[in-house]
């Protein structure tokens, strides 16, 4: 259930921004909030990407996100990413245009949880 | 002028740059960054850092083209560069390896704190510990 996988990247978010924020002195909300800012830019970015058939920019755009998710302890969500990432290194345009849509449902939904909960 | 090192964060990523600088800023070096590999490679050659954290996968020059190039330069075949990678392939591994990278770190299992220590224990420095909050 991409609910629950949300809630359960939300948990991992929220230690691992402690831990970054003990890191580098920002708080968890400054980390957080660059974040998703960061993430959702770049999924918008896949999308105008994918539309345009350049598939090689979406690797990149999703290989980037995925990355700064997986720092930030979304697991789930890299992992979705990655795969992403894969279908579309692959060329398999139409399985990718379906990942991102299954990432994006998910980043909304965990971006809400984050929202609701995960402030200092 | 700052006698401290100068690392050079070579990285796409908004959230990893800043987190990067920040973390590194908050132990004295003295820190610059470029958005994509053909700007770090320029910025290499300018500033002679004393390291250079480089990302793989970037616009324009990749990092592996980077680390290559700035091996193949006298100038700057002997600055330490450490990987920062979304990949944990040990075939990628070992490839920066042979190029010449002195450290990976893969992404999703990154400790800012570690990579601290790293880059602290790599242009000798001793390492200080993280305090206070740096201005955005």
């Amino acid at each position: 259930m991409p609910a629950d996988r949300a809630a359960a990247d939300a948990k991992l978010v929220a230690e691992r921004l402690a831990t970054l924020a003990d890191d580098t002195g920002m708080t968890t909300g400054e980390l957080q909030d660059m974040w998703l800012a960061e993430t959702a830019e770049r999924l918008e970015l896949a999308v105008n990407a994918l539309a345009a058939g350049d598939l090689s920019e979406v690797v990149r755009l999703v290989h980037s996100a995925a990355g700064t998710t997986g720092i930030c302890g979304a697991a789930e969500l890299a992992q979705d990413l990655t795969n992403l990432e894969h279908l579309a290194a692959a060329g398999r345009a139409d399985d990718a245009q379906r990942a991102l849509g299954s990432a994006r449902v998910e980043f909304g939904l965990l971006t809400s949880v984050l929202h609701g909960g995960l402030r200092h | 002028m700052s006698d401290a090192p100068t690392i050079l964060v070579v990285e796409d990523d908004r959230f990893l740059r800043r987190a990067c600088e920040v973390s590194l800023q908050q132990r004295g070096f003295v820190v610059k960054s470029a958005t994509d590999g053909e700007v770090g490679l320029h910025m290499a050659r300018e500033a002679l850092p004393d390291l250079i954290l480089l990302d793989l996968l970037m616009p324009r020059v990749s990092g592996i083209e980077v680390l290559k190039q700035l091996r193949d330069d006298p100038k700057t075949a002997g600055i330490p560069v450490v990987i920062l990678s979304n990949s944990s392939r040990e075939e990628d591994k070992a490839h920066a390896s042979r190029l010449g990278a002195v450290g990976y770190y893969v992404k999703a299992n990154l400790s800012l704190r570690a990579l601290g220590d790293e880059v602290s224990r790599l242009v000798g420095r001793p390492v200080t510990p993280v305090v206070g909050k740096v201005a955005q």
